[in-house]
């Protein structure tokens, strides 16, 4: 398959990769853009390391090919410095080796776009498809709903 | 930048064949790349990618996503007609579809993850061919027929033969219609029960076995086959189990 460039947005800014379309994003991400917050473990949408926002939405990036996010807006965990994500994360210590937490964060980023105030069983159920094989889970869902309350609050 | 050498990192980082695009814009040329040797259609790619590791090599991807008459839920009196590229996030949350089939468009939400739930269609889901995939056993229930471009099948018969590309799925509708799926047992057994005025059907399977339809009146699951068993359920225990299930679905739809 001859390279082709395909153009979106990653963090912000415009992006272009000129690649196989074939290549997986997870993969297209890391070599091309240097996104290395974007991490692969188990390569088939299972363990969520790899997620990233595709216009807002979460997405397994390992399970997406590079020419399905033509024209959208990508996001990795690098969108989330000095994030009140970031930030609860960082406070709570949740995250030990740190390998699964760009996936945690984007995914909790999704959740309180699409529900401001999660009752903690709602951030269980949401983040249970991302695995963490060092932290345990309180922490991570503790953090989040932190994060959730200071998002909230009036600036 | 260092780069491990062959071999010494597993081949998850990319693990793409080298395969051919083709993005296909109307129905015709997607069945005319999909009729080609080694051509493998593209919706969601949740499914297929996760079958790169499995030594899955297409040598030709078909994008479908151009394919906008794919899209979209239409109800009218006689059917709910659901086009093969709607995410399980789209189709569960659909208003139309919540209003006429509540039980169905909740059951569709229950599928996967939200990190799947987004990109993953129902067409993906059935055509993705895994007895641990659940949409064929819901769609077995509610007696729906699946539309491909060359003709029409029913949800059992796509385990046996692969048509080429799948358009739509109808779901007849009758008076009194109501639908409930219980998952509580999964991946061992899950039951769904569709009732309407008419009659209806169950639906059985498990995470290895295709579904199978059941009479709403055999209560005891008497009729389910005898190779109904796999290497974690015997036929006994999911006779007992399905019968149970069976029985509390019925009771929370004369409940609804
Ligand atoms: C981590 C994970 C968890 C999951 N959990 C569940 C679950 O709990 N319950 C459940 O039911 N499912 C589950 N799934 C499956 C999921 O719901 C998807 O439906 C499935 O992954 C495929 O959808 P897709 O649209 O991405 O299909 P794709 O990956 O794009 O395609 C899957 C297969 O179908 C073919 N295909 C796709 N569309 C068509 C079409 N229109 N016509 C002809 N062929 C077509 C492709 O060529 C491919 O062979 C899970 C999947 C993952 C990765």
């Amino acid at each position: 398959m001859p390279p082709e460039t395909i153009r979106f947005t990653l963090d912000g800014r415009a992006a272009a990769i000129t690649a196989e379309p074939t290549e997986p994003l997870a993969h297209a991400l890391r070599e091309h853009c240097g996104a290395q917050g974007v991490r692969v473990a188990c390569s088939r949408a299972v363990c969520g390391a790899c997620t990233v926002l595709v216009d807002g939405l979460p997405a397994a990036s390992c399970a997406m090919f590079l020419w399905q996010v033509e024209g959208c807006a990508v996001e990795t965990v690098a969108r989330l410095k000095a994030h009140p994500l970031q930030e609860a994360f960082a406070r709570h210590g949740a995250f030990q080796c740190g390998y699964c937490t760009g996936g945690f964060l984007m995914l909790a980023k999704a959740l309180l776009a699409e529900n401001p105030s999660p009752s903690r069983a709602e951030i269980a159920e949401y983040l249970s498809s991302n695995i963490c094989r060092c932290t345990g889970y309180s922490v991570i869902i503790e953090a989040v709903e932190e994060a959730a309350a200071a998002m909230r609050a009036p600036a | 930048m260092f780069r491990a050498a062959h071999g010494l990192i597993a081949t998850t980082v990319n693990t793409a064949p080298r395969a051919a695009l083709c993005r296909a814009c109307d129905v015709a040329e997607a069945v005319a790349a999909l009729a080609q040797p080694g051509a493998a259609a593209v919706a969601g790619g949740t499914d297929l990618c996760a079958g790169f590791n499995a030594g899955l090599t297409p040598s030709l991807l078909v994008d479908l996503s151009r394919l906008e008459v794919l899209r979209g839920i239409e109800i009218t009196t006689e059917d709910i007609r659901i086009g093969a590229l709607v995410t399980h996030a789209q189709g569960s949350r659909d208003q139309g579809l919540r209003a006429a089939l509540p039980g169905f468009a909740a059951a569709w939400g229950m599928l996967a993850n939200p990190r799947i739930r987004h990109r993953a269609t129902i067409g993906g889901n059935i055509m993705a061919r895994h007895t641990r995939y659940e949409m064929s056993l819901l769609l077995t229930a509610l007696g729906a027929r699946l539309v491909f471009a060359e003709g029409e099948q029913t949800p059992a018969q796509v385990w046996n033969a692969a048509p080429g590309l799948l358009t739509h799925i109808v779901i007849p509708r009758h008076a009194g219609q109501r639908f409930i799926y219980m998952r509580g047992l999964r991946p061992q057994l899950t039951l769904a029960v569709h009732r309407h005025a008419g009659g209806g059907l169950a639906a059985i399977g498990t995470e290895w076995l295709h579904p199978v339809a059941l009479a709403l009146a055999d209560a005891g699951l008497e009729e389910l086959p005898e190779t109904f068993a796999d290497h974690v359920i015997s036929r006994w225990y999911a006779r007992r189990a399905g019968a149970a299930l069976l029985a509390r679905g019925m009771e929370a739809l004369d409940a609804a």
